[in-house]
């Protein structure tokens, strides 16, 4: 039984690997991509704030110096107790209006405070802790003219700043998720639009009810709420938004705990949609593998501990029965070793982790970056699904003791 | 065809592939782990033949057959052993057809038989102190730890053990082996791990190697 588990694990890693590939063969090369915008829509920029006081500043500055004139901001602090309002307030003017939740009520209702106070074109989402590329906003506008089935445009996500290992170790997380969500524009499965920033259609906004009050994950569930709505979603690779990156542990666990119990809860929401032919490659093919992909980790994740522990329980049953021995390191034991390894689990083992390390170096060409933390990029590539298995078994047993969910 | 049907296409067939590299691997590790057993049964049975041919040869020569006993004993002791715990470590990885594997299982025990029969005559006849063991196990930890006990008497004692799988004649997927039969029914062995020592002395339950060296073995 245990063995056909491992297989089918495997081979799914292999089969998503070579899929993904076979993708990318068909991509183009978008870095000097020619791009024109005719028209001058108005945009509103929402920044909903809790407690940002540190990055604001920088967020604000980032908005002013947007190469596109046409816009205003819509900067709603949501109650905070520190001195982000204070901090926003000096940036007010003419293009930057600063409203005020006087209590938190959570950042899906500040964004619906911002969007009922707008009547632009266009608005775009960006969190206090993000900054945004110049030109982003332009070439996002660009897109969204020239295709009026696109209900959404995102940009590539990097970090403000990776000074520590946990950051590290996520601008690698981010050059792969970046790569594949670039191969979900060509594919047009793209499944979410992030804080850190989108724009969309104000219209459609307001005519799918803005929001969701109350869901940990209202970017998730926008996407999910605008894709049932009909639309579509691009993504700009070589433009980004700067984003914070949880810089601990515990601040990351916190975040993906998050995502996931907001994966769960809005998957069950637009179930639907799921192997659902009328959402196209979106319901036959993305929603099925966003539910695979997590309990692919966690069967890795059960499995590997299953094994570690029989290790380590076979070791203590010799250890109890004759003590410490050290192992004789002749020629035969080692023939013998390989050949009482489980061929049939490893072969494919090692293949489908030849793809992965192949897939992440593909993502760095693209990039046209070099990886910028050998450490971080090998702790990524063995160690690291190890604690996403933690996030997701966290997150289910969250979800299923109905714990309180937290926006953090 | 759109990129995301030819993709999916190509990942299937890569993936089928893939199987049947892992499946053909695997048959042959099956084919090496066999042909390792095989060679290893060869001459472990050979040695038994040997010793039994010269044996009957010398039967009637008292002080020859001792001497030639002593000599030969430790070797083709030591060999079994190490062929049972190859046999072990190796039949749970197979991904064919058992047949061959029950087979070689079978040989085995067969040349277990014939070595614990001569070795049993030689002690009475030159009154040897080395000790015979039968060891009757299955998949528990208890027989597990019985086992690394074991393998450490061996190396440090003269003691020459005779594993036979005890669980072999309960499961209906493996076929029977008619001599683990005759010897459970005849030492009357019901659980596991069971020592039958020298023929006489049965224990059940795990014991270690200082009870084994102080209070059982003489």
């Amino acid at each position: 039984m245990i063995l056909y588990i491992a297989w089918l694990l495997i081979f799914s890693s292999v089969f998503l690997s070579i899929f993904y590939l076979g993708i990318y063969s068909g991509v183009k090369d978008r870095r000097s991509e020619d791009w024109e915008l005719n028209t001058s829509p108005s945009v509103t920029i929402l920044m909903p704030a809790y407690n940002e006081s540190e990055v604001v500043e920088k967020a604000l500055e980032s908005v002013k110096n947007l190469d596109y004139p046409d816009y205003s901001v819509n900067f709603v602090d949501d109650g905070s107790t520190d001195d982000t309002l204070e901090k926003a307030r000096e940036y007010a003017s003419d293009k930057i209006n600063v409203i005020e939740h006087e209590e938190n009520q959570g950042k899906a209702a500040a964004l619906n405070t911002g969007l009922e106070k707008t009547d632009s074109d266009y608005v775009v989402v960006q969190d206090a802790d993000s900054e945004i590329e110049a030109s982003l906003l332009e070439k996002a506008l660009a897109k969204m003219e020239e295709d009026k089935g696109i209900g959404a445009v995102i940009a590539s996500i990097m970090p403000l700043e990776a000074e520590t290992f946990v950051r590290k170790i996520q601008v690698v997380e981010y050059r792969l998720t970046n790569f594949y969500r670039m191969l979900m524009t060509e594919m047009d499965t793209l499944n979410v639009t992030p804080g850190a920033f989108s724009i969309y259609r104000a219209s459609d906004l307001k005519d799918v009810g803005g929001f969701d009050e109350g869901n940990i994950t209202e970017d998730l569930e926008m996407a999910f709420k605008l894709r049932k709505y009909g639309r579509k979603f691009q993504m700009i690779y070589f433009d980004s938004s700067r984003t914070e990156f949880p810089s601990t542990v515990k601040a990351l666990y916190n975040q993906r705990v998050r995502w996931a119990r907001g994966f769960i809860y809005n998957g069950f929401k637009y179930r639907e949609m799921f192997l659902n032919r009328e959402y196209g490659y979106f319901g036959m093919i993305q929603l099925p593998m966003l539910v695979l992909m997590p309990l692919l980790i966690l069967t890795s994740f059960v499995m590997i501990f299953t094994g570690i522990f029989q290790s380590i329980y076979s070791y203590a049953v010799t250890l109890s029965a004759v003590g410490f021995q050290f192992p004789e390191l002749t020629f035969e034991n080692i023939y013998l070793g390989l050949l009482a390894l489980n061929m049939k689990v490893y072969i494919p083992l090692l293949l489908s982790l030849v793809l992965v390390a192949y897939i992440i170096a593909v993502a760095y060409r693209y990039s046209g970056e070099k990886p910028e933390n050998i450490p971080a990029l090998l702790f990524y590539f063995f160690v690291y699904f190890l604690f996403q298995s933690g996030f997701w078994l966290a997150a289910v047993l969250k979800e299923v003791m109905r714990s309180k969910k937290v926006w953090t | 065809m759109d990129i995301v049907k030819e993709s999916l296409l190509k990942a299937a067939g890569f993936t089928v592939l893939m199987l049947l590299l892992g499946v053909l691997v695997g048959l042959q590790m099956d084919e090496l782990r066999q042909d390792h057993l095989s060679e290893e049964l060869r001459q472990s049975n050979l040695e038994t033949e040997t010793f039994i041919a010269l044996q009957t040869y010398i039967e009637d020569s008292s002080d020859n057959y001792c001497e030639l006993m002593e000599k030969r004993i430790p070797d083709i002791s030591e060999r079994s052993a190490e062929f049972g715990g190859q046999l072990q470590q190796l039949a749970g990885q197979n991904i064919g057809d058992d047949s061959e594997y029950e087979y070689i299982r079978n040989r085995y025990y067969n040349n277990q038989l014939r070595l614990y029969s001569t070795l049993t005559e030689y002690r009475d006849r030159c009154g040897s102190s080395d000790d015979l063991i039968l060891f009757f196990f299955d998949s528990s930890v208890d027989s597990q730890r019985q086992g690394e006990v074991l393998n450490e008497l061996v190396e440090t004692n003269n003691v020459s053990v005779f594993a036979f799988n005890n669980e072999l004649n309960e499961d209906p997927e493996v076929a029977d082996s008619p001599v683990v039969e005759i010897l459970k029914a005849d030492y009357n062995v019901t659980t596991s791990p069971t020592l039958i020592i020298n023929n006489d002395q049965r224990i059940e339950g795990f014991t270690s190697v200082a009870e084994l060296e102080n209070e059982v073995l003489e």
